[in-house]
């Protein structure tokens, strides 16, 4: 993928998506620090990361 | 060579995984447990997400973050004979402490004492037996997540009645370990197979020293004696690709505290200066090819 840039839905920062950036991929806003998860590369989307559940754990 | 890597979502660890797969030549499939629809009885033809049959696949490798999702896509994978790391007999005995402790205990590997009970009198009764300071554990979970220092009867009864309000059952199995006086670190250790392939200690002036609660990594040598007692607990647990959590007794020496089976490692490569996500994809590609051999 080429670099894409996408708008933080917390806090409307501009994020950018560097190279090789995968789809699901987790990021933080650099901004806010708000978690996220990659959803669309092309165009490129970002959401809110799921919530920790209670059984995630390594 | 048909890969998947089974996922929450792509945290650094998965990304470093699916590119030492493809450093490999090898374009795993990502599948998401969110995405996941099995029909019970229609076994490994049936179509996976990726729209291949489970049955096309050489490998899958688990590395959901979520427990359950991953021990449930592991016990129908095995059960329909679909290769996996870990396995489903892995997986189910380090996702529950009581099981890790029994095999642990079972293949005579040091380790902290620890106790069971079921009600709120007998789990203060394990207390005193065992004696504190002692640590409550979650039967499940990770992260250090609801682990609990009890220092006295007193405090024990504040947590066991808080414990008792908390809806899931999993949480009136009550598990404590002894608290082992350790130097302010512990070690993780990495074990592929027979092999211990790097170390690190785990710094932290908490008594809870993971990293996701703020402990710091720096590199420990893998000494034959580490070795030795690492690779023990994972044959214990089923072998496979695991994070072996081990306490420095001053007296007892190593004493092996937890298994991680969905082990997280990307702040362990940069102090070990081991590329551990090409060392786990080479045992996993290792490993599918030996089941067809």
């Amino acid at each position: 993928m080429s670099v894409y840039t996408v708008e933080c839905p917390e806090c409307a920062a501009t994020l950018t998506l560097p190279e090789g950036t995968m789809l699901n991929e987790l990021i933080s806003c650099k901004d806010c620090g708000t978690e996220l998860e990659v959803i669309g590369l092309n165009p490129a989307s970002v959401d809110y990361a799921p919530e920790v559940e209670e059984d995630w754990g390594e | 060579m048909q890969v998947a890597v089974l996922v929450t979502h792509i945290r650094a660890e998965e990304k470093l995984l699916i590119e030492a797969f493809q450093a490999q030549g090898v374009e795993p499939d990502v599948i998401l447990d969110r995405s996941l629809d099995f029909d019970l009885a229609q076994g490994a033809q049936q179509p996976s997400p990726s729209g291949k049959a489970w049955a096309d696949y050489d490998l899958v490798l688990e590395r959901a973050v979520s427990t359950s999702r991953g021990l449930y896509t592991l016990m129908l994978l095995n059960q329909w004979g679909v290769p996996t790391l870990n396995s489903y007999e892995t997986a189910h005995i380090c996702g529950d402490k009581l099981a890790t402790t029994l095999m642990l205990a079972q293949a005579n590997v040091p380790q902290p004492n620890a106790r069971v009970a079921f009600t709120p009198e007998s789990a203060l009764t394990s207390l005193e037996t065992l004696g504190y300071p002692a640590v409550l554990k979650p039967i499940t979970g990770s992260w250090g997540r609801l682990l609990a220092r009890v220092n006295d009867a007193e405090t024990a009864e504040s947590i066991i009645e808080h414990r008792q309000t908390l809806g899931d059952y999993n949480y009136h199995v009550y598990y404590a370990q002894e608290y082992v006086n350790k130097p302010q670190r512990d070690i993780r250790a990495f074990v592929l197979g027979d092999r211990t392939i790097c170390a690190i200690y785990r710094n932290s002036e908490h008594w809870i020293t993971n990293t996701a609660r703020g402990g710091k990594s720096s590199n420990c040598p893998v000494t034959p004696e580490l070795d030795e007692i690492c690779v023990k607990a994972a044959h214990a647990v089923g072998g496979g690709i695991l994070a072996i959590d081990v306490l420095e007794d001053p007296e007892r020496g190593f004493l092996i505290n937890e298994v991680n089976h969905t082990m997280e490692f990307k702040n362990s490569s940069a102090p070990t200066g081991v590329d551990i996500a090409a060392e786990v994809v080479g045992f996993a590609l290792n490993y599918a090819k030996g089941m067809h051999s």
